[in-house]
């Protein structure tokens, strides 16, 4: 379970992250402006990672991060789950006109750049966290809604919702009590997924610098800052990248490790 | 007495895009409380439909155009989505036909059968619990404590249908719809749920909607007999009569066709192909008859 693995690693340092963090993220010492990480000659080991053009401490910056980036992925992903989720449903329950209306938005939606509508978006609403998950939902709640239709659709053709029927079972029952439990596999697997792009358009726009305030830290606006100095100083994009990366891949691993365990057919 | 289902002149048509095809033509039949009356045809006849147009479960390109369905003397046919959930469970309940994927792959079985007990009957968790115990002891399922805590996939398929007969005769319906309940079971367990279903429902005076394409099936266990083709019913009759004297040549084709035992050295004998071909042009009669009917009606 490298999945789990990575995941706990990101909830600790997020949650305990004031007290592990070596100095404030803030914190500015121009004398120390460009350290570079602990294995390379003239560094300080008070500065594990080095520092950056402010002498800011890069370790804490990124552990600092962390929490930003846990936080839009968890609640950004759950929500847009919910939304797209509930959508989805409806529409592969009730077909018709609801599933036209809805498969027909999903199509607008999928003809619009991502990125430009989540900038057009975060614009009108004014930079800020809130502001990043409410892009997220907006933009995404089509991934989880395409799937669950579909799969709706394949588990109203079952028979064991033909018998409900035959029992007398309320559609809200049918769609809630009796199908939305044998989708559930499906849709863990979509939120870990989810939270793994929802990091990666956190990064994005605190990269353009229209996430959380930018003097706070984040990865993206770590990597922006960065940019500036990366032939003095190339460790200041290597690691929010790699941060980027091994919380991406942590989140599908976790979303393939909980498939398996889930699943009786896979864990066979 | 008035009969607990009476269809009268039912026609079901499937539609496909401007075209539609008829299934049932002109389908008429009654049950009286406690009887059990078998259809029986070959595959495609309609008799499923026939089934699924009392519960009010035809799938959405089909469409009843014309007869009607009662049920305890009240017209049925067009009936709104929540007078139909108060009648299905509790007065009228379906045996389906594959065990297999009939009960909710995520559940166990227990609160699968509880749910029925609470919502129609109004028990409360402990006491239902209390009575699905009773329920599966009535269906000779052994160890009922072990079963209700077990899910749809550990159990045979035999004992699924168990469980699902459960369900149906959960709440005491006076109309079940059997849906070819044993096609789906190898033969020796195929017997044991008969007899169960042939138990419990003297016991309860239930009356059944038993839909087959097995004649042996029929013979152990109906009062009455209709044999389909086309959507039509070629012969009604009472089950002795039907076995002893066949009216119809195509029941009488079918007997023929039925392999036996005390007849081990013939060779199966199909339904013979003039036969075959004399049934369908009076199908086709029928329809252009139809069609013109329709025709002067616009």
């Amino acid at each position: 379970m490298l999945g789990l693995g990575v995941f706990l690693l990101m909830a600790l340092t997020a949650m305990t992250g004031s007290w592990l963090a070596p100095h404030d993220p803030l914190e500015q010492d121009l004398l120390n402006s460009f350290l570079p990480p602990f294995w390379v000659a003239g560094a300080d080991p008070a500065f594990l990672l080095g520092t950056d053009n402010l002498g800011r401490d890069v370790l804490s910056r990124l552990i600092y991060g962390t929490r930003v980036a846990l936080m839009v992925a968890v609640i950004a992903a759950t929500l847009t789950g919910m939304l797209g989720t509930t959508v989805g449903l409806l529409a592969g329950f009730f077909g018709g006109w609801v599933d036209t209306l809805v498969s027909r938005m999903v199509d607008i939606w999928m003809a619009f750049p991502a990125v430009l509508l989540s900038i057009v978006l975060v614009a009108v609403i004014g930079a800020g966290l809130h502001a990043v998950i409410i892009a997220i939902i907006v933009i995404d709640w089509t991934r989880f809604c395409r799937v669950v239709r579909a799969e709706t659709m394949v588990q109203c053709q079952q028979d064991y919702v033909a018998s409900a029927v035959t029992i007398g079972l309320s559609r809200r029952r049918r769609l809630f009590v009796e199908i939305l439990p044998n989708i559930l596999p499906l849709l863990i697997s979509l939120l870990t997924l989810e939270m793994g792009i929802a990091v990666v358009v956190e990064a994005i726009l605190s990269y353009v610098g229209l996430s959380v305030a930018s003097d706070a830290a984040t990865w993206g606006g770590l990597i922006q800052e960065g940019r500036l100095y990366v032939n003095q100083a190339p460790w200041l994009m290597v690691f929010p990248i790699a941060c980027i990366i091994v919380a991406v891949l942590g989140f599908n691993a976790l979303g393939d490790g909980l498939r398996s365990a889930f699943d009786p057919v896979l864990r066979r | 007495m008035t009969p607990l289902l009476n269809i009268r002149n039912l026609h079901v048509k499937i539609r496909e895009g401007a075209a539609s095809v008829p299934i049932l033509r002109g389908v008429s039949l009654s049950l009286a409380p406690g009887e059990v009356l078998g259809l029986v045809g070959e595959s495609s006849a309609g008799k499923t439909m026939i089934g699924k147009a009392t519960l009010g479960i035809l799938p959405p390109q089909a469409v009843i155009t014309d007869g009607e369905i009662f049920f305890d003397g009240e017209n049925i046919t067009h009936i709104s989505v929540k007078a139909r959930r108060r009648l299905l469970g509790t007065d009228i309940a379906m045996i389906p036909q594959d065990p297999m994927t009939s009960l909710n792959p995520v559940f166990r079985i227990g609160p699968q059968i509880a749910d029925v007990l609470r919502l129609h009957l109004g028990f409360r968790a402990k006491e239902a619990n209390q009575r699905v115990l009773e329920l599966l002891d009535d269906v000779h399922i052994n160890q009922p404590e072990r079963v209700v805590k077990l899910y749809p996939h550990e159990l045979s398929g035999g004992m699924r249908q168990r469980v699902l007969i459960a369900i149906a005769f959960a709440c005491r319906p006076r109309l079940i719809i059997a849906d070819e309940p044993t096609t789906a079971l190898d033969v020796t367990v195929q017997r044991q749920v008969l007899r169960l279903i042939k138990e419990l429902q003297s016991a309860l005076g239930t009356a059944i909607l038993f839909v087959t394409h097995d004649l042996g099936v029929v013979a152990k266990i109906c009062n009455r007999v209709g044999v389909i083709h086309a959507g039509r019913i070629l012969e009604l009759s009472s089950a002795q009569n039907l076995f002893k004297a066949p009216a119809h040549p195509y029941t009488q084709a079918l007997m023929a066709a039925t392999p036996r035992y005390d007849r081990p050295n013939n060779a199966l004998h199909p339904v013979p192909e003039a036969l075959v071909k004399h049934l369908w042009d009076d199908v086709r009669r029928y329809d252009r008859g139809d069609f013109a009917k329709d025709k002067s009606h616009a």
